[in-house]
């Protein structure tokens, strides 16, 4: 077609098309300015010193290519968080959508009620992750927290939910969907919510059964959010750090061999044995691995966009 | 007839009871850290543990209140929190609703840079990001610590999934009405996403509420920690103080809390819009 | 609607320029920064930093952090060129930033007055290429915490001076229940939680077995040395105390929590739970030793210090040394150790009355005939060594099947060694 470039039509007669196009730059430049000094050229400082065996601390700073990549390989520390992680991403991305979902599929109705427990659930997601970790760990404690209190008086046997290297990672796993349900569940509200009523009407005029309209209506209408929420659900997942720090410092931590988590690794390599190199060669493992992950979601859950 | 009421009020009821037990479970460790706040150190450790505190006191309260000045860290936060949400609903609304019913070169290759930036945790570029602050002359000042916090991938991608269920033809008519795109955003997009800004608006304010790593390492003067970091004073290499740890905790939720309250509102008024006729 | 739009625009400009000038209000004042890894200090630096400005005017602003996030800050702000004008760290963590040039030698009267102040072995911990760089504040050895009150009921009057009372002791000392399970610890080892810890106490028993972590070698690299008779025998130890004879549990509360509850007779650990248990468990009676030998009469303990140091970045250095020195007076330091329970080295000031009134402190400062003071080497892998074989070793001691079975330890030691060997390969250092 004669003027176009890119496809995009720059023709000065067809006004609304170039004042689009206009705006949409207009927008984007700025934006994509922010994502470049914020983002992309720390991220890419972080590519580049993969290839260095550089101490954080130590100006000298050698070149060594794609070693720390090889290191990695043999690394079995890493592969250990790596299979954690993955453990600990399934389940909880998993449990925490379809409980998520279900909860806001429950509570869209009830308007009065339902605020209550929009808040109770929410709730969770309001503390800051480190004193929940707190908080948790000494409710988990073997002999004297209160979860364990509750399960002996009701003639149960203790967990040793820290301490026993078996449970650890589930104990984690059930705290972090605590934590995140209510997150996802508001997400989903919102997504239901953009539904039109007259939608549903019609479901029940017609003698539709909640299953049927389930099907018909909301999840296809739902599956732009579903795509969102499982998006990043995963990529949060992936990311786990906070709460396995809290809860294998001290003492009273948990063994750190059955928690270790991939960010974990990289905090430990970078920070503490000031391996920088090393750890940023692990950052972009662990990058390569988030990106997989969510491009399959996006062809699994493609939208008609 | 019975049958009917069977079939009607059991699964009611079944609902209500296993939400109510949700309910429980879900608030049951924040009811915890405020029963705890409230008990002395003594009382805290002690074996077997009290639920209810024996004989209320306030004194971690005062603890935390006269140890830090937990009102100056309060405002840093809120200052951190506000501006870094506002910038975050400015970016990701004008970016997502670009990238929803907007056309332009290179747009599919700029999401997914975009969604991939989110992807790395931010403490695992910090150091580079940590350099160029520095160089910027940006350390210990609001500037550097809101830096980070003004774009995220999550509020763009989400607005994004949100505007594109918004129908073109009510942009359409708007552009026929003569509006210029961006009255066209400001008066058709904005008021359909009330309600997703109003999620993106409470989780990005609790984010920033709750962000600590970079405040800590950039800030060098006590009158710009945040409240996070200013509790962490109590959380020491032996041992953590439970009691001022949770006080503060419970001062610190207040307002994320109320700001939760507030936009919910938002979120459920969204209901009369979904009304709309194409 | 031009009107809102521009209203918008200005509310922007409104934000982004009182974000930054907020900042620059706050702007630097001429002030001395110290920043410390141990918020259990602040007390004492806040009497200091308030009789030092009636003094001489100047404010000093003193900043504590979790000792981890301190470690982080200090490593990102400090080759930046964002240092404070103070720091307090461990001997072990300052030797890379000696070498990387940030850390400037005091002056000429300080060093002196270093020189005179402190025992040798402090001294020698602090001592870099021949050169001293800090102040040290605190020296810490390890002790071991015994129950009177439990002892005497187990018949016990005195703690255990070597191995073999340590083991009869923790026997007698043990609580079961009606199912055996073990109520009540003889002992509280140090078994797993923050690696580097794990190997730290290791150590302490390895110190009294004769034994170290590391052994420097003629050419001034450095080898494993714990996977020899010494370091054999102190896991056997381990592993008898635990599942042996079941004198220590994973399962109940640990290490000072539980000696403050009373459900354990013994513990080893620094030097704070004394006034720790003053206010968290008044009702405890218990004594301090330092930590039994193998053999009696040939112990010895892990001992670690901390100082003060200025980086050379600093804009105020001749204001920050004065600071440290009016910090290094007498009622400052003593108030270290009476009110926090922190012990410094000083050879010239005069603790005997504290000791007096809280007799606990004195077995951090005594070292008798043959009781050695292990510490960790200046080396910049030490930290990853460390941590590396405490996770090994939190495996170890869960492994029952090493009780009685010296190829089984020899084995965990063994594979041990090799790993931290290529970590000082892999540094150039072995």
């Amino acid at each position: 077609m004669p003027g176009t470039k890119f496809g995009y039509s720059l023709k000065k007669g067809s006004g609304i098309e170039s004042n689009k196009l206009r705006y949409a730059l207009l927008v984007m430049i700025p934006i994509f300015l922010l994502y470049l000094v914020l983002r992309i050229i720390p991220i890419l400082g972080t590519f580049y010193l993969s290839l260095f065996d550089w101490n954080l601390i130590k100006p000298r700073r050698p070149f060594i290519g794609l070693k720390n990549f090889i290191n990695i390989a043999g690394d079995k520390s890493f592969w250990l968080a790596f299979s954690n992680t993955m453990i600990f991403t399934v389940f909880v991305v998993v449990i925490s959508v379809l409980l998520a979902l279900i909860l806001a599929l429950a509570l869209k109705k009830k308007t009065r009620i339902g605020g209550l427990y929009e808040f109770a659930y929410f709730l969770p997601v309001v503390i800051p992750m480190v004193p929940v970790s707190i908080i948790w760990k000494w409710m988990y404690d073997k002999t004297y927290g209160i979860i364990n209190y509750l399960l002996t008086s009701l003639g149960l046997t203790a967990v040793g939910w820290l301490t026993d290297p078996n449970i650890a990672l589930i104990s984690i796993i059930i705290m972090s969907i605590w934590k995140v349900l209510g997150y996802y569940m508001v997400l989903f509200l919102v997504g239901l919510r953009n539904i039109p009523e007259q939608y549903y009407e019609a479901a029940v005029v017609d003698g539709a059964n909640s299953w049927q309209v389930f099907r018909s209506i909301t999840f296809p209408l739902l599956k732009r959010m579903t795509l969102y929420v499982s998006v990043i659900a995963t990529i949060q997942a992936l990311n786990v750090f906070t709460q396995v720090y809290v809860m294998t410092t001290g003492s009273q931590g948990a063994p750190l061999a059955s928690v270790r988590v991939l960010v974990y690794e990289i905090y430990q390599n970078g920070f503490r044995y000031f391996k920088m190199g090393y750890a940023s060669a692990q950052v972009i493992v662990l990058f390569a691995i988030v990106l997989t992950i969510s491009l399959i979601q996006f062809k699994l859950l493609r939208t008609e966009d | 007839m019975i049958n009917r009421v069977f079939k009607y009020k059991f699964p009611v009821m079944l609902s209500h009871s296993l939400l109510l037990f949700g309910v429980f479970i879900m608030i049951f460790p924040f009811i915890w850290m405020f029963l705890t706040s409230f008990k002395t150190e003594q009382e805290i450790l002690r074996v077997p543990l009290t639920f209810l505190p024996l004989g209320p006191t306030f004194e971690n309260y005062v603890n935390v209140c006269s140890t830090i000045p937990i009102f100056r860290y309060f405002i840093n936060s809120l200052w951190v929190a506000s501006v870094g949400t506002l910038f975050v609903l400015i970016t990701s609304a004008f970016a997502g609703s670009v990238f929803a019913k907007y056309d332009f070169p290179f747009k599919n290759v700029l999401f997914v840079i975009i969604l991939g930036t989110t992807m790395i945790p931010f403490e695992c570029y910090m150091i580079p990001f940590y350099l160029m602050i520095s160089k910027a002359g940006l350390i210990d000042t609001y500037t550097g610590i809101i830096a980070p916090l003004i774009i995220t991938s999550f509020g763009v991608f989400l607005m994004r999934q949100h505007v594109a269920s918004i129908p073109d033809a009510l942009m359409d008519a708007a552009r026929i009405d003569g509006c210029g795109e961006l009255r066209v955003f400001w008066n058709v997009i904005i008021p359909l996403s009330i309600p997703a800004l109003s999620a993106l608006a409470i989780f990005n304010f609790m984010f920033c509420w709750a962000f600590f790593v970079w405040p800590l390492i950039i800030t060098n003067s006590a009158d710009h920690f945040v409240l996070e970091v200013g509790l962490t004073i109590f959380q020491n290499q032996y041992t953590i103080a439970y009691g001022p740890v949770m006080a503060g905790t419970a001062i610190s939720v207040v307002p994320v809390v109320l700001i939760f309250m507030f936009f919910r509102r938002h979120i459920i008024s969204g209901m009369a819009m979904s009304g709309m006729k194409e | 609607m031009r009107n809102k739009k521009v209203a918008m625009l200005l509310l922007l400009v409104l934000v982004v320029f009182s974000t930054m000038n907020v900042a620059q209000v706050s702007a630097k004042s001429k002030k001395i920064s110290v920043w410390i890894g141990w918020s259990q200090l602040m007390p004492v630096y806040q009497e200091a930093v308030a009789d030092y400005k009636k003094k001489t005017g100047a404010d000093v602003e003193v900043l504590a952090f979790p000792l981890r996030e301190f470690e982080r800050k200090l490593a990102v702000s400090l080759p930046a060129g964002n240092a404070p004008d103070i720091f307090v760290t461990s001997e072990y963590i300052i030797p890379q930033y000696i070498e990387a040039g940030f850390v400037s030698e005091p002056p000429k009267a300080i060093t002196k007055f270093i020189n005179s102040s402190f025992d040798p072995m402090t001294l020698e911990l602090n001592t870099f290429n021949k050169k001293i760089y800090g102040v040290p504040q605190i020296g810490i050895a390890r002790i071991l915490y015994w129950n009177k009150g439990l002892f005497k009921q187990a018949g016990l009057t005195d703690a255990p001076k070597d191995w073999n009372e340590l083991v009869e002791y923790a026997k007698k000392l043990t609580v079961y229940d009606d199912k055996g399970k073990v109520v009540r610890t003889g002992i509280s080892l140090r078994k797993f939680g923050g690696g580097s810890g794990v190997t730290e106490k290791f150590q302490i028993f390895l110190a009294g077995a004769g034994g170290n972590i590391l052994t420097k070698t003629s050419n001034g690299k450095w080898r494993a040395a714990y996977n020899d008779e010494a370091g054999r025998a102190t896991l056997k130890l381990y592993i008898d105390l635990i599942h042996k004879y079941k004198t220590d549990s994973f399962d109940t509360k640990q290490d000072t929590e539980a000696f403050a509850l009373g459900h354990t007779a013994m513990f080893i650990r620094e030097v704070w739970p004394i006034p720790y248990f003053k206010t968290t468990a008044p009702n405890i009676s218990f004594g301090t030793t330092t930590i039994p030998g193998k053999v009696a009469g040939k112990s010895g303990t892990v001992y670690s210090t901390e100082s003060a140091f200025v980086p050379k970045s600093s804009k105020n250095a001749k204001a920050a040394w004065d600071f440290i020195m009016f910090f290094n007076e007498k009622k400052y330091m003593r108030m270290m150790l009476e009110d926090i329970g922190w012990p410094v080295p000083r050879t010239n000031i005069d603790f005997s009355d504290i000791y007096k009134r809280e007799p606990a402190y004195s077995a951090a400062m005594e070292r008798p005939k043959g009781y050695v003071l292990s510490t960790y080497p200046p080396i910049a892998p030490a930290d990853e060594i460390w941590t590396k074989l405490g996770e090994r070793l939190e495996a170890a001691f869960r492994d029952s099947s090493l009780v009685d079975n010296p190829t089984g330890i020899k084995k965990v030691l063994d594979d041990a060694a090799k790993e931290t060997n290529k970590i000082l390969q892999d540094n150039g250092l072995y």
